[in-house]
C-alpha cells in the first residue's frame, strides 16, 4: 500500500474574523506522486484546507484549527509553514501579488535565497526550473509586464525552486484568459508528468480535472461530501449539481439522455464520451 | 469681490462639515464636551489658515509670505522655534527609534509595544510595504490642489498619513514615512533634506497611533482627540521636526532661513491641518469598519497573537 | 508627476557599477557642491558631472530640465533670496527696484541653486541605475534591519503597478463624473475620497495575499543569501578613484580661495 504524501485527520479551521468553524471535521488522505483535485462552490473550504496544509492558517492568517494536518511526515499543526520548508509550495490565485521583484531570474532566485542556500545551490537550481518549463525567454522581461497567465507561471517556477514535494495550487486559473489558463494547466499536466510531484489542486475547470486528476474531492460547506476517482464522483451527476459543481460536459448530456429514456453510459472523460456519442 | 466670495463659499463648506461632525457628536452615547471643543477648534484652526492664506494673497500677491500670520510666526520667532525643534527632533528621533526596537514610553516606563522590527510578521511586512506603495504612490500620481504654482499645494494623499498610524500600527508608521522617501526619489527630489522628511512623516501617523484611544470616527471622544492629535499636533511636530533638520544642515541644504521657517514650515504645517481636517475623518469612518471586518486592526492583531 | 528617479532597465556603464562605487559618488558631489556653494562659477564642473551621469544612467540629461521646470518657482525664488543677502557684497551688476544683483550676489545665488540640484540629480541617477534588489542589499550592508530593507524594495517594486491602478481608479471616477478641479477647497480635497477608498480596498486584499506569498517564499526564514551580490571591479576602483580626483580638485580649489 503506497505511503501517503499529505494525511488530514478530523480537521477544524477557522478565521479569526468567522463566528463558526469553515472547515468542519474534514479527512483526506493523498498519494505520492498523485494529483487531488478540490472542487465545490465558492465559500465551501477549498482554499482554507489548502492554507491548512500549507501552514499558513494559523501561522499567517489569523485563525484556529484542531485536527491533524500531517505532510511528508511533518505535523503542520505543530511547525506551521515555517516547518514545510522544502516540502510545501504553494500557489495562489492572484497573479498580481505573486511577481514581487523587477526582474524574472530575481524572481526564481528569491525563495531559495531566503532559504539561506549556498550561492550555486541557488543557480543550479534557478537553472533547472528554467530548463524544465522552458523559461529562457522570460529571463530578461520585467515580471511586472508579463501577461496573468505567464505570471502564474512565473509563480509556479519560484515555487519549483524550493524542490517541494507537494504542490499546492489555490485556483490558479480563475482570473487568468483562455490562453493564460491553458499555459498554467499545461504546466501543471507537465509537473505531474515529469517530475513526480504530489499536487493538490482547488479548481473550477472541470473538463481539464477528470482528463488529470487521480482522485476528486467535492466539498460542500467546509466538509468533503464525495471523493473518489473522477469516474467515481462525476458519474454520480444529481449528486455533483447538488453540491453546486458543473459535472463534465459529456456526463451532463448523458445524464439528460438517460432521464429521457436513453440507454447510456454517464462517460466523465472525453475518450469515454466518444465511444458512449459513436453512431 | 470674488476672492470674498470665495472664502465665504469656503465658509459656507466648513459651517457644513462642523455641522455633519456635530451631528455625529450628537448621536454619540455619552457626549463629551471637550472632545467637542477639540474638533471644532480644529476645524477652525484649518479654517484659519486657509482664510489667512487667501488674505495674504490678497495683501502681497508678489510675496504673500510676508504677510502670511504662520510665516510670520514661524520666522519671526526663529529661535523659540530652533529650540523647540530641537526638543522635538531630539524626542521624535528617540521615539522612532524606541518604538522600531519593539519599545514604547509609558509611565510605567518602557515597555514592549509588541510591534518592534523583530518581532514583525510576513504580515507586518506585507503592511508596511503595501501602505508605503499606497502612500508613495498616491502622492506621485495624484496631482496636488495649487495655491500658488511651486510654493504652495495641498497633497490629499497626506491624509491616509495619520490613518495608516491608527489602524495599522508602527508598520503602517514606517510605511508612511518609507511612502514618503519613495515620493521623493521617484519625483527626483531626494536629497539631504529627505532624511528629515521620512522620521517627520512617521510621526505624523505616530501621534494619532499613540495618543488616539478610539480609532473608529464613530463617537465624539475618536474624532475630538483625532483633531488634537491627528490634525493640530502632528502638524505642529512634523513642521518643527522637518525645519530644524532643514535649518542644522542647511549648509548641506542650501535653502534660506527665511524660505525653510517662512515658507516651508507653514506649507508642512497648514497643508497637514488642512487636509487631515477635511478628508481624513471622512476617510478614517469609510475605511475603519473595512480595516477591523478584515482582520488587519493593529489592536485585533495584537489581540490575536 | 514622471517616475523619473525609479529604476529604469538599461545597460550602461552606470548600471554595470557597483552600488557602493554610485553610493560614494553620490556623497562626494555631496560635498563638493558644499564647498562650492558660495561660488556658482565653480559648482558647473560639478553640474556638468551629474548631467552626465544622468545620460549615462539611461535617464537623460533632459530629467534635470524636467525637474528644474517641476521646481522653477521654488528654485527662482531660493537663488534670488540668496542674491538679495549678499546684495551688499562686490560689484553691482543690475538694480530693479529694490532687487540689487550683484557679482558676490550672482555667484552665491547659483552655488546654492547648484548646492540643491547637484545631489537631487546625482541620486536621481543612483536611483535610476540601482536595481532594488542591490538597494536592498546595499541597505543591509549598511546596518538597516532585514525586513526594513525588504520592505523598502517590496515598496519600489509594486510601486509602478499602485501608480498605474491609481491612475486607472481616478479615470473611472473622472468618466464617472468626479470632477477633481472644481469646488472651493474643503469640496476638492473631498473630491479624492472617492480614489483613496478604493485604493484602501485594494490594499485590504493585497496585504493579505502579498504576506502569504512572502511567508511561502520564506521571506526572514534564515540569514538571506544574495546570489546577485554586487562584485566590486577594476571599473569601479577607476570610477571612484577618477571622482575623488574630480570633486576633489573642485573642493580643494573652492578651499583655497576661502
Amino acid at each position: 500500500m503506497e505511503s501517503s504524501s499529505v494525511v488530514v485527520k478530523d480537521l477544524y479551521a477557522k478565521y479569526a474574523v468567522s463566528e463558526s468553524w469553515v472547515l468542519k471535521s474534514v479527512n483526506l488522505a493523498v498519494g505520492k506522486a498523485r494529483m487531488l483535485v478540490l472542487m465545490g462552490p465558492s465559500g465551501c473550504g477549498k482554499s482554507t484546507l489548502l492554507y491548512a496544509i500549507a501552514g499558513l492558517l494559523p501561522w499567517v492568517v489569523p485563525g484556529e484549527i484542531k485536527g491533524e494536518v500531517v505532510v511528508e511526515g511533518v505535523d503542520v499543526t505543530r511547525s506551521g509553514y515555517r516547518g514545510l520548508a522544502g516540502v510545501v509550495g504553494i500557489v495562489y490565485q492572484n497573479p498580481e501579488m505573486q511577481v514581487v521583484t523587477r526582474s524574472v531570474y530575481e524572481e526564481l532566485a528569491m525563495a531559495p535565497e531566503n532559504l539561506g542556500l549556498p550561492k550555486e545551490e541557488v543557480l543550479r537550481r534557478v537553472e533547472w526550473v528554467v530548463e524544465a518549463l522552458d523559461l529562457g525567454r522570460y529571463l530578461d522581461r520585467d515580471p511586472q509586464s508579463l501577461s496573468g497567465g505567464e505570471k502564474q507561471l512565473i509563480a509556479i517556477a519560484s515555487v519549483l525552486t524550493m524542490r517541494p514535494r507537494v504542490l499546492l495550487l489555490d485556483e490558479p486559473t480563475s482570473m487568468l484568459d483562455h490562453k493564460g489558463t491553458r499555459l498554467v494547466l499545461e504546466t501543471v499536466e507537465q509537473l505531474k508528468r515529469e517530475h513526480g510531484l504530489t499536487i493538490i489542486a482547488a479548481e473550477h475547470r472541470v473538463e481539464w480535472a477528470v482528463e488529470v486528476a487521480d482522485a476528486v474531492a467535492v466539498m460542500s460547506d467546509g466538509s468533503i461530501v464525495m471523493e473518489g476517482s473522477p469516474e467515481e464522483v462525476f458519474s454520480r451527476v444529481e449528486d455533483v449539481e447538488r453540491y453546486g459543481v458543473r459535472p463534465p460536459g459529456a456526463a451532463e448530456v448523458a445524464y439528460e439522455l438517460r432521464k429521457r429514456g436513453f440507454e447510456v453510459r454517464v462517460p466523465v472523460r472525453l475518450k469515454a464520451a466518444h465511444e458512449v456519442f459513436k453512431l | 469681490m470674488e476672492l470674498c466670495s470665495r472664502v465665504c463659499n469656503n465658509h459656507g463648506k466648513i459651517y457644513k462639515l462642523v455641522r455633519n461632525i456635530l451631528n455625529v457628536a450628537e448621536k454619540a452615547r455619552a457626549p463629551k464636551a471637550l472632545m467637542i471643543v477639540a474638533a471644532v477648534a480644529g476645524i477652525a484652526v484649518a479654517a484659519g489658515v486657509v482664510y489667512d492664506f487667501w488674505r495674504a494673497l490678497t495683501v502681497n500677491p508678489e510675496n504673500p509670505w510676508t504677510e502670511f500670520t504662520l510665516s510670520k510666526v514661524f520666522f519671526g520667532y526663529r529661535d523659540l522655534m530652533f529650540a523647540v525643534g530641537a526638543i522635538v527632533w531630539a524626542l521624535g528621533t528617540a521615539v522612532f527609534v524606541l518604538e522600531l526596537a519593539g519599545r514604547t514610553v509609558s509611565r510605567r516606563g518602557l515597555v514592549r509595544n509588541r510591534m518592534g522590527i523583530a518581532e514583525w510578521s510576513v504580515i507586518d511586512v506585507a503592511l508596511a510595504a503595501l501602505s508605503a506603495a499606497v502612500y508613495g504612490g498616491l502622492l506621485a500620481a495624484t496631482a496636488p490642489i495649487v495655491f500658488v504654482p511651486g510654493f504652495t499645494w495641498l497633497r490629499p494623499a497626506n491624509s491616509l498619513a495619520p490613518l495608516f498610524g491608527m489602524f495599522f500600527g508602527i508598520p503602517g508608521c514606517l510605511g508612511v514615512a518609507i511612502g514618503n522617501l519613495i515620493a521623493d526619489i521617484v519625483g527626483g527630489f531626494f536629497g539631504v533634506g529627505s532624511f528629515g522628511g521620512f522620521i517627520g512623516n512617521f510621526l505624523i501617523a505616530y501621534l494619532p497611533y499613540r495618543f488616539v484611544r478610539d480609532h473608529s470616527f464613530s463617537s465624539a471622544s475618536s474624532i475630538g482627540e483625532f483633531y488634537v492629535w491627528g490634525v493640530l499636533a502632528q502638524a505642529f511636530v512634523s513642521a518643527t521636526y522637518i525645519c530644524w533638520w532643514l535649518d542644522v544642515a542647511e549648509t548641506l541644504v542650501g535653502l534660506p532661513l527665511f524660505v525653510v521657517w517662512g515658507v516651508i514650515a507653514p506649507i508642512i504645517f497648514s497643508n497637514n491641518i488642512v487636509v487631515n481636517a477635511v478628508l481624513s475623518p471622512v476617510l478614517g469612518r469609510i475605511l475603519f469598519p473595512l480595516i477591523k471586518g478584515r482582520g488587519l486592526y493593529w489592536k485585533d492583531r495584537i489581540k490575536a497573537t | 508627476m514622471s517616475l523619473g528617479g525609479l529604476y529604469v532597465e538599461r545597460k550602461t556603464l552606470f548600471h554595470k557599477l557597483d552600488p557602493r562605487a554610485k553610493i560614494v559618488w553620490a556623497l562626494l558631489v555631496l560635498v563638493a557642491s558644499v564647498t562650492t556653494q558660495f561660488d556658482g562659477l565653480k559648482a558647473l564642473p560639478v553640474f556638468a558631472s551629474t548631467l552626465a551621469a544622468l545620460s549615462l544612467s539611461g535617464l537623460g540629461a533632459g530629467l534635470a530640465l524636467l525637474i528644474v521646470v517641476n521646481a522653477s518657482a521654488f528654485l527662482a525664488a531660493v537663488t534670488l533670496i540668496w542674491a538679495g543677502v549678499y546684495s551688499s557684497q562686490g560689484v553691482l551688476l543690475l538694480a530693479l527696484g529694490p532687487l540689487r544683483l550683484t557679482d558676490v550676489g550672482l555667484k552665491v545665488a547659483f552655488g546654492k541653486f547648484f548646492l540643491i540640484m547637484n545631489p537631487v540629480l546625482a541620486f536621481a541617477a543612483l536611483f535610476a541605475s540601482t536595481r532594488p534588489y542591490h538597494l536592498m542589499w546595499a541597505l543591509e550592508k549598511l546596518g538597516a534591519p532585514s525586513k526594513v530593507a525588504l520592505t523598502f524594495t517590496l515598496a519600489l517594486n509594486l510601486l509602478p503597478s499602485t501608480v498605474k491602478a491609481v491612475r486607472e481608479v481616478t479615470e473611472a471616477q473622472v468618466a464617472r463624473g468626479l470632477a477633481l478641479d472644481r469646488g472651493g477647497v474643503v469640496q476638492r480635497l473631498r473630491n479624492y475620497a472617492p480614489i483613496i477608498v478604493p485604493m484602501i480596498a485594494r490594499l485590504l486584499s493585497d496585504v493579505w495575499d502579498l504576506s502569504m506569498v512572502l511567508a511561502s517564499r520564506y521571506a526572514g526564514y534564515a540569514r538571506r543569501t544574495y546570489v546577485f551580490e554586487p562584485r566590486w571591479s577594476v571599473r569601479d576602483t577607476a570610477f571612484t578613484l577618477l571622482s575623488l580626483l574630480l570633486y576633489g580638485g573642485v573642493a580643494a580649489w573652492s578651499l583655497a580661495l576661502w
